[in-house]
């Protein structure tokens, strides 16, 4: 019990890593706490007023909001199993299945099986405070909706304490399969690539049917063509089928408790005892794998010598394309760019037109172009600090610091490049917009998008630690990344909305300044932004130490 | 002289005392140097203030001729250096790594293909180098650093530790190799604390303990005096730690 302790509680401080003592950036930590807590908040109150709509749907002219909360606590409950039974999916294949300090731990007087049971009661712990992030926003929505008595809070630790572990029922069986899946997918980055692709314009769709479902609640003051009665009905019907979650939503809900009960009990039960069993097998077969795949590369004997600058470009090239997490973050997001682009523009021009009679298209086209150019290029932000010590040994090159750290910003640069392009041809072609329009749109989103690269990837210079741990760097990357966000937007959303204003009350000759603003605005920007990038920049790359 | 470091000393802060101070080091052309000392003596810090790595306080460094503080880029063409911690692009295939520190250090596609047909030899990674640095084993990943650090056929060599990780017969092959370098022409400049290798090879061995040079010596002639270097490495550096 004792080593079990031990090696519980350095797994729980890896998992769970406290904050570095030292310097804090207070101004990113601040940004990132505005950040999350103003998504939170929309979040919570959008879904507040979605609910509000929903449960004054009358079904036989029969005023239920009780059965219509039950209703939407099941679909919530989906969600979060759907949600846990991914985050758990991977972190059993993580935590379980690679290498890593398992051959330091195996040299250690344990037994292996206390090295397993470590490793699996982290696995549980981080679900559980997964779940519970989940679970309790949800249920105190749903508190303040309904207003249920006291004992909905017990019914609550109830079903938090039970609900992960139907997560783990489902993880449990598709792991197998995940794992053959991450394999097979290991060196196929362009197969990668487009599954990413796909996944996010696919998800982008989904969310869109989702902001039309918002647009329809602010035209209309309800979400009528969704919810009435005939929708509701059928989702009663299939809201029947979906076990264990309408279980939970009517425990929950003090409803039917005893065969709710007996049926999440009985799953959490047959949980336990398959992910333990599965677990442990997969545990142990991977115990003594060797890690490094024979991938077998193509063979090249054609010598050729490449510039400098375009070596460094093809390099930065290959370590994001070959990183599925990289490829994710910036690859996938740039190629789904158009898509995303034309999807927001055309709610916000449809929802412009029909509250205000007016169309802007121009403005709106800037605006959005400008909001996704800062979502493609916050990956930027991790220019320097994703090398970790390469960026160190890269000191050793005898090439200059500006020519190594500007391969990095061409790099992006070439990828914002053919995103604005595209998403702008998108615009034009699929929204009609005129020649003057789609230049000045393209010219204010490249000049932006570089803009904005150069920001990011020197506020990362100044950041970086190279001998960081990767959780070091990841927190220290996303700070970087909320202030890179919020002074992206704060400019693109002055220029937009201005260019909106103006586009909105275009009087005469104010038409004009749609076009200059958002032209000098954006090329103004560049300017700051390149001054900023280029002040120090060799110092300060050469600071950098481990 | 290849190699000429004058009073160079370096602090991790401001505050902080200093990690290596008052270092000289002379390196000729055709000779073998290690540098010789414990964990934590400074042999990294040393190396990585001559390489470019670190900034440094105070002194100065001169590769081939070329101040480091004031010619870097020059100094920086002169040396191949291999480190201590497999710093390698992993995502990059063997080939295309030691490709791209050829156009990093502007080699020419006949002396590229030269080259890496005689260190394919040495160090027998076979079909391998078309496959991803990730999948190497830790001797493999040196060999590719070893291979990057040599495309360019560098003046001078500098390496950290080198020999950690490498199979005997590598290791064996890395030393005659050092050897074959320096009798070139070149400087073989390397950190350890394997004093059996240090002996073998070096021409000259520099013992650094607490970030400062303690002793030179002229590695043959203190052979054949007869003494043991273990020994006097050993006794010399405890009695700096009792002082």
């Amino acid at each position: 019990m004792r080593d079990f302790l031990i090696l519980f509680k350095r797994e729980v401080k890896m998992q769970f890593p406290r904050p570095q003592k030292g310097r804090t950036d207070w101004f990113g930590s601040l940004v990132t706490l505005l950040i999350t807590l103003s998504i939170a908040v929309v979040f919570i109150i959008l879904v507040s007023v979605i609910a509000g709509n929903y449960v004054t749907v009358r079904i036989d002219k029969v005023y239920a909001p009780e059965q219509r909360g039950l209703e939407l606590l099941n679909l919530c409950y989906i969600a979060i199993i759907f949600a846990s039974t991914l985050a758990c999916l991977e972190k059993m294949r993580k935590t379980l299945t690679e290498k890593k300090d398992k051959e330091l731990l195996l040299r250690l007087p344990v037994k292996t099986q206390t090295i397993f049971m470590s490793k699996l009661a982290t696995v549980v712990l981080w679900i559980y405070t997964f779940a519970l992030l989940l679970i309790l926003p949800v249920n105190v929505i749903f508190f303040i909706a309904v207003k249920p008595s006291g004992i909905f809070w017990l019914y609550t630790f109830l079903t938090w304490l039970l609900m992960p572990m139907t997560a783990f029922l489902f993880a449990t069986a598709l792991l197998i399969p995940y794992i053959k899946l991450i394999e097979f997918l290991s060196d196929k980055y362009a197969l990668i690539l487009l599954l990413f692709v796909g996944g996010i314009v696919g998800a982008f769709l989904l969310y869109s049917g989702f902001l039309d479902i918002l647009k329809s609640l602010v035209e209309t003051g309800a979400i009528k063509f969704l919810f009435n009665e005939a929708f509701v009905t059928t989702l009663q019907s299939l809201l029947v089928w979906t076990y264990p979650a309408n279980s939970f939503a009517s425990i929950v809900m003090g409803r039917d408790l005893a065969p709710s009960l007996v049926i999440v009990s009985v799953v959490a039960v047959v949980a336990v005892v398959v992910m333990y069993i599965v677990s442990k097998r997969l545990f142990y077969s991977t115990l003594y794998k060797n890690e490094n795949k024979k991938v077998k590369g193509k063979k090249k004997t054609k010598y050729v010598r490449t510039p400098v600058l375009i070596s460094l470009v093809k390099k930065e090239f290959i370590t994001v394309f070959r990183e599925p997490k990289h490829l994710f973050s910036y690859f996938a997001i740039a190629l789904a760019m158009p898509v995303m682009v034309y999807c927001c523009f055309m709610l916000f021009d449809s929802l412009i037109s029909n509250a205000l009679g007016v169309k802007a298209d121009f403005a709106l086209a800037v605006l959005v172009v400008l909001v996704f150019s800062i979502l493609t290029n916050t990956f930027c932000a991790s220019n320097v600090s994703r090398d970790g010590l390469t960026a160190l040994k890269s000191k050793v090159f005898p090439v200059k610091a500006s020519v190594m750290l500007f391969a990095k910003v061409l790099f992006c640069g070439i990828v914002a490049s053919i995103a604005v392009i595209a998403s702008v041809v998108t615009l034009g072609v699929g929204a009609s917009l005129d020649a003057p329009s789609v230049i000045v749109c393209l010219v204010c989103g490249l000049a932006f998008s570089f803009a904005q690269v150069f920001v990011a990837t020197r506020m990362d210079l100044n950041h970086t630690k190279p001998s960081a741990t990767p959780v070091e760097i990841e927190k220290m990357q996303n700070r970087t990344i909320a202030k890179v966000v919020f002074f992206g937007l704060l400019i693109a959303l002055f220029m937009g909305i201005i260019v909106l204003i103006i586009s909105i009350i275009t009087v005469g000759e104010l038409e004009a300044y749609a076009y200059i603003i958002p032209l000098v605005g954006s090329i103004a920007y560049l300017i700051i932004a390149l001054t900023y990038y280029v002040r120090n920049v060799e110092k300060s790359f050469y600071k950098l130490v481990a | 002289m290849l190699i000429e470091i004058k009073g160079l000393c370096k602090k991790y802060s401001p505050k902080a005392k200093y990690t290596i101070s008052g270092i000289d080091i002379k390196g000729y052309a055709g000779e073998v140097i290690g540098i010789l000392g414990h964990n934590g003596a400074g042999k990294s810090t040393m190396i990585k203030c001559i390489t470019g790595m670190h900034p440094y306080e105070r002194g100065r460094i001169k590769i081939a001729g070329h101040d480091l503080a004031t010619n870097a880029i020059e100094a920086k063409k002169s040396f191949g250096y291999v480190s201590d911690e497999f710093t390698l692009f992993e995502k990059m295939t063997g080939y295309e790594f030691v490709n791209f520190m050829a156009d990093i250090y502007r080699v020419s596609p006949s002396d590229r293909k030269k080259r890496i047909a005689r260190f394919q030899k040495i160090f027998a990674l076979g079909d391998s180098i078309f496959n991803p640095i990730s999948s190497y084993s830790h001797g493999m990943k040196q060999k590719i650093a070893f291979m990057g650090a040599l495309i360019h056929n560098p003046i001078v060599f500098i390496l950290d530790e080198p020999m950690v990780g490498l199979d005997p017969h590598t290791a064996n092959e890395v030393k005659n190799f050092f050897v074959d370098h320096s009798r070139r022409g070149n400087l073989v400049l390397f950190s350890s604390h394997n004093l059996d290798v240090v002996e073998r090879v070096c021409d000259r061995v520099y013992i650094i303990d607490q970030g400062r040079i303690l002793e030179e010596i002229k590695v043959k002639e203190f052979t054949q005096s007869g003494r043991n270097l273990e020994q006097y490495f050993l006794s010399i550096t405890q009695r700096v730690a009792r002082v």
